[in-house]
């Protein structure tokens, strides 16, 4: 796969979708790897310019809410990037705590799987103030630290943290919720004898 | 400050006990916690799950199959003290495994409100997520769609596990019993739940973490008697300030009194030894004299820490501690990402990277042995 088609993929997961490669396996975004799992909702195209609806979390559940905020997801536009990025580290990770000048992260390694969960504590600054409002106990976020290199760029080192945009439940999702818990209590707590 | 002694080589035994012998085996990787008992008569019991850092195993049942343990047939019971993800691990596995085990869990958890969250999350089929309550989701669901609904048992202080005192189930008076969780305890655990269900909506982003913030009130100790010998395990029962929860509900209750269970000698501190979860009450009233104990390690906040060590064995004889909390390893990263690690993170901790187990055997007569693996300390 041209890499310059994976690394599309992955802004638009950074700055568009980023709970959209939730997931999918990891370390697929340097070519090597990418040909031993095509899991990843790219490999199959490498043309790929925008969202698959089916595979993101909200494209689908959402499309019958009141929720004017879903619609025309489709026309994301996409900016295209003249350089690659060489992943070297991928972390998915969750904030544990944070004050005004640390947040405590912690980190599952989705490159080399068998790598113990770590903590770190970083300066808030390594936060981009886009993401910085979505710090919170609890929050996801990716990690990526690689090389960047391109025709008008010089190869130079990037680390980049991107808080995911998770949203959250429909008044929909919610209210079907209640009619499945429902069928639970009457299962498990009012004693009726068998799902239906 | 107390001096430790780092276990050299591992002294734990791969056979089974016997018959008449009951055994306590807590399991502690830096994060998570897991104890196996054996019961006496083959009978097992699990209390709380973790997985293995490098199988992603839960560590009980790869260590009862490594004993040669039929565990669908011998593993009678599984309990998970509380529901936070360093408890619950792998317990999904474990009920499946345990064809026969009953599932215990705190009352809170049988509740409408816990059913709500649980199908909140049925669409969220992504698998990095929400670990805490798809792990509890996956079993309510196994067993609606079986239909036993006998295997799941709501679990709540002054409940009786087993008796087998002059029982032909058992030569040596065997007995379990929950302290906790107290009624007052549950209901604020429901409302805290409901709380939770009434935040979730379009304006509040999904987060990782779904579990209720006071949870270890919530938690189940327990009093395990085997003979004359008997234990109290903690889990991560922490204090509260009202009389009618947590440790002090228990004081409060006269349980101990009122179902006549022993002063314990051994004792599995709560909550990683933290400054919350101890009351000096703990070993007046419920502990005999200069009991050994035995704590997990919770490694991102540290616990035990060396004034929770200190203070632990100014009341007990030893300690015992699954995990050196001031090791840390090398993990394998890239050495250009190891640099820039080096560069941008302010400090960093590893978890998980080794297993501690503490194998604890009595036999009827109320000789006690005490064997550990390399990775734990003493104290």
């Amino acid at each position: 796969m041209p890499e310059q088609a994976i690394s599309l993929s992955f802004e638009q997961v950074i700055h568009g979708h980023s709970s959209l490669i939730e997931g999918q396996p990891w370390g697929l975004l340097n070519s090597e790897k990418q040909t031993e799992k095509s899991a990843f909702p790219y490999a199959h195209n490498p043309q790929t310019k925008f969202f698959d609806l089916s595979l993101t979390e909200t494209g689908t559940s959402h499309a019958h809410t009141p929720n004017k905020r879903f619609k025309n997801q489709s026309t994301i536009p996409v900016e295209l990037k003249d350089y690659t990025e060489d992943l070297k580290q991928i972390w998915d990770g969750t904030v544990i705590s944070f004050n005004e000048d640390t947040i405590k992260i912690r980190l599952e390694d989705k490159i080399t799987l068998e790598n113990p969960e770590t903590i770190v504590d970083l300066s808030i600054d390594e936060v981009s103030s886009q993401d910085r409002p979505l710090i919170k106990e609890g929050a996801m976020l990716f990690w990526y630290i690689g090389y960047r290199e391109g025709n008008k760029h010089p190869r130079e080192r990037f680390s980049k943290i991107c808080f995911r945009r998770r949203l959250g439940w429909t008044d929909k999702e919610i209210e079907d919720a209640n009619t499945i818990a429902k069928e639970y209590e009457n299962f498990f707590i009012n004693n009726s004898s068998q799902p239906a | 400050m107390q001096r430790s002694t780092k276990i050299s080589s591992s002294t734990i035994r791969l056979n089974q006990p016997d018959s008449n012998q009951a055994e306590v085996s807590l399991f502690g990787p830096g994060v998570g916690e897991c104890i196996v008992l054996h019961i006496g008569e083959g009978k097992w019991f699990i209390i709380d799950s973790c997985r293995c850092p490098k199988t992603k195993q839960p560590i009980a049942l790869s260590y009862l199959n490594s004993m040669g343990v039929n565990v669908a047939e011998s593993v009678v019971g599984i309990l998970l003290t509380h529901w936070h993800k360093d408890h619950i691990d792998g317990a999904f596995d474990l009920f499946t495994s345990c064809k026969n085990a009953s599932l215990y869990f705190s009352h809170a958890l049988n509740s409408r409100e816990m059913f709500h969250m649980c199908a909140l999350h049925k669409k969220d089929v992504f698998a990095n997520t929400d670990k805490e309550i798809r792990e509890f989701k996956s079993i309510i669901d196994s067993i609606f769609n079986s239909g036993e609904k006998g295997r799941l048992i709501p679990v709540s202080a002054n409940h009786v596990f087993f008796d087998y005192r002059d029982s032909a189930q058992s030569t040596v008076n065997t007995k379990m019993v929950a302290l906790t969780p107290s009624p007052v305890s549950t209901t604020e655990a429901i409302a805290q739940l409901a709380d939770q269900i009434s935040q979730a909506g379009p304006s509040n982003p999904k987060l990782r973490k779904n579990v209720i913030g006071k949870e270890n009130i919530n938690a189940v100790a327990i009093w395990f008697g085997f003979g004359n010998w008997s234990a109290l395990l903690g889990s991560d029962l922490e204090m509260s300030t009202d009389d009618d929860k947590s440790w002090k509900s228990i004081f409060k209750s006269q349980i101990y009194q009122k179902l006549s269970l022993s002063k314990s000698s051994l004792y599995k501190v709560a909550h990683h030894g933290s400054s919350n979860g101890h009351h000096n009450d703990i070993y007046t009233r419920l502990l005999s004299n200069n009991p050994t104990s035995i704590a997990t390690a919770y490694t991102p906040s540290n616990l035990p820490k060396r004034s929770d060590i200190d203070r632990i064995k100014s009341h007990c004889s030893e300690l015992t501690v699954t995990r050196d909390i001031n090791s840390n390893t090398k993990l394998k990263l890239d050495p250009m990402v190891e640099r820039e690690l080096k560069a941008i993170a302010k400090s960093r901790t590893v978890l998980n990277e080794k297993i501690g187990h503490i194998q604890i055997r009595i036999t009827d007569q109320g000789t006690v042995t005490s064997e550990a693996s390399e990775s734990c300390v003493y104290y």
